[in-house]
């Protein structure tokens, strides 16, 4: 299965991002190697192996629910590029 | 021709976490702007996300507490979309492995209200619009949330509304989140389709972001009155998300680009799948209190009460927390109902909220009716003194002796007062000799206005009985 040209342009449309003629070309090789490595797993007889996985055990491994210091608010609104006194500025939504 | 509303719901409740779902910062309610953010719920890029585990156990506690199957295995993925009061660009949720599957609750009517699920996400920031533009306060971005979803069960906005009040005051019980719909912490998106008996299920419509009972209410029977109309014309339309405004009381067509439904789900990579040890799951089971609907079933046997009167107290967890606690230092389990379910109720109704609050605290509620019951002070003062002792919850004992408020029930009294009622209004004596029962109303009622209000009735009754029938 290989990701198509057009698959590509929507995909980078919904997600805010511009390439150029040859950079889709690169992308759609590097999409086509990670597909064809998937497919090769796939094609692995894998019936009758139980599912293992290694998560995290909810009940001892998890952050505690304990405050920490936040940001000073100067410093997270910092690198905004627009700002007032407390909060980010953008551009009116219309809701 | 009669069609059948198909509704369902997602309902997102906060979580009352000390801490964010994914980093440190405080979560808390109406603090200044972004005094509670970090470079994590700012999505800087080089930065990790913390699962909470309070956040985890609070999803798994709401879970067990509708009757939910908890997932051994349960992992987040990440949904993307472009909007200003989300940093990441994305919101951590779970859709492939949510942590609650199924589960369920059954309204008055018997019927059971199946869930699809119930899993944890987090919220967005807020939007603050202004004449100047539009500032953003990320404090709420990284929030916890649960989302309960509902399967197509209801069939009218009265169930929609029954189902929501149900779920919160369970919710409430728990102790997951505080559930109030006015500060946003409960909202509602609500799908709505119609369909002739008998046909396929209609196309349906999502209106979303709904914070309150009479909106949700509107919302659907507005829309669905809607969708027949167009149906009725021959029309269709497609599926789509709709914008409920209360004000006008209609839904209006969004713009096609917020409703584009091109998430992008995929894992997030950054946030292990976790492993709930049915251990683990059972340890919070234990400590899951009384839940609403055992807490009816319980008032029913052990006090005698009928399940009206049950359902009713237990609709809500501040009617029954007031209730129970009242009981604890005044133990007349119908006299303390009736008169919450009076008095209380009518005071509450004015006030018209959601979010239920009663600021009165039962052991000042208890003397109040400590004095009622004793007719030391009639109904009439009992209201009076309600209304006054509602917020300042000051002592009822007091004011009645500052006040003098206490009932005459003192004949000798009383029987001054009836005596001159009585050669005043031959007419109404004779008709009390004939045995009118009317009359006694009327002999009651100026005897109260002669003691401004504070004739004990009984005893009223009997001196007017004992002096017609010299
Ligand atoms: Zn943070």
């Amino acid at each position: 299965m290989a990701v198509t040209h057009d698959e590509l342009v929507k995909l980078a449309k919904v997600s805010g991002l511009e390439f150029s003629d040859k950079e889709y070309t690169e992308l759609i090789q590097a999409f086509k190697q990670k597909t064809e490595l998937m497919e090769a797993m796939n094609a692995v007889d894998t019936s009758g192996i139980e599912l293992r996985y290694e998560p995290i055990n909810a009940e001892k491994d998890l952050r505690e629910d304990v405050v920490r210091p936040s940001l000073p608010r100067d410093t997270a609104l910092s690198g905004a590029a627009e700002k007032d006194s407390s909060a980010f500025l953008v551009p009116a939504t219309v809701e | 021709m009669s069609y059948e509303i198909v509704i369902g719901l997602e309902i997102h409740c906060e979580l009352k976490t000390k801490t964010k779902a994914f980093c440190s910062c405080r979560n808390e309610f109406g603090a200044e702007p972004n005094v509670n953010v970090c470079p994590g719920c700012l999505g800087m890029p080089g930065t990790l996300p913390a699962l909470n585990k309070t956040a985890v156990e609070y999803c798994i506690r709401a879970g067990l507490a509708v009757g939910c199957k908890i997932s051994r295995y349960s992992a987040f993925e990440r949904k993307h979309y472009f909007y200003p009061d989300l940093p990441n660009a994305y919101q951590v949720s779970q859709l492939e492995y949510p942590l609650c599957i199924g589960g369920g609750l059954t309204l008055d009517s018997g019927k059971f209200v199946r869930l699809n699920r119930i899993h944890l996400e987090e919220d967005a920031g807020k939007l603050l619009h202004g004449p100047y533009g539009t500032r953003v306060d990320l404090n709420r971005a990284g929030v916890p949330l649960i989302e309960i979803v509902t399967e197509p069960d209801l069939r009218s906005a009265d169930e929609a509304v029954e189902f929501l009040a149900k779920l919160k005051s369970a919710l409430l019980t728990t102790g997951v989140s505080d559930c109030k719909m006015q500060e946003g912490r409960l909202r509602c998106d609500v799908n709505v389709s119609v369909n002739k008996p008998g046909d396929k299920w209609g196309t349906r419509i999502e209106m979303k972001n709904l914070a309150s009972f009479s909106a949700i209410k509107r919302a659907i029977t507005y829309e669905a009155k809607r969708q027949m109309d167009e149906l009725d014309k021959g029309n269709t339309f497609v599926q789509a998300t709709r914008r409920w405004d209360d004000k006008d009381g209609k839904s209006y067509p969004m713009r096609d680009k917020e409703t584009s439904n091109d998430y992008r789900y995929f894992p997030d990579a950054n946030i292990i799948p976790i492993n709930v040890e049915p251990s683990y799951v059972e340890s919070i089971r234990k400590t899951l209190p009384e839940m609403p609907w055992e807490l009816k079933e319980r008032l029913q046997k052990e006090l005698g009460l009928s399940e009206y009167d049950a359902r009713t107290i237990t609709s809500d967890k501040a009617y029954s927390d007031l209730y129970l606690n009242v009981l604890k230092t005044f133990n007349e389990p119908k006299f303390v109902l009736n008169f919450i379910m009076g008095e209380v109720f009518k005071k509450l109704n004015a006030l018209g909220q959601d979010d239920i609050e009663i600021p009165l605290k039962p052991e000042i509620l208890a003397k109040l009716l400590k004095l009622y019951h004793g007719k030391t002070i009639a109904q009439a003062t009992a209201r009076e003194l309600l209304d006054e002792i509602w917020e300042s919850n000051a002592d009822p004992e007091q004011i009645v002796k500052d006040r003098n408020l206490a009932q005459v029930s003192d004949s000798g009294a009383l029987e001054a007062i009836l005596q001159k009622l009585v050669a005043d209004n031959p007419k109404a004596a004779e008709q009390l000799k004939m045995g009118d029962p009317k009359v006694n109303q009327f002999f009651i009622g100026q005897t109260m206005k002669a003691t401004g209000g504070k004739a004990n009735p009984a005893v009223v009754l009997e001196v007017l009985n004992k002096i017609i029938n010299k």
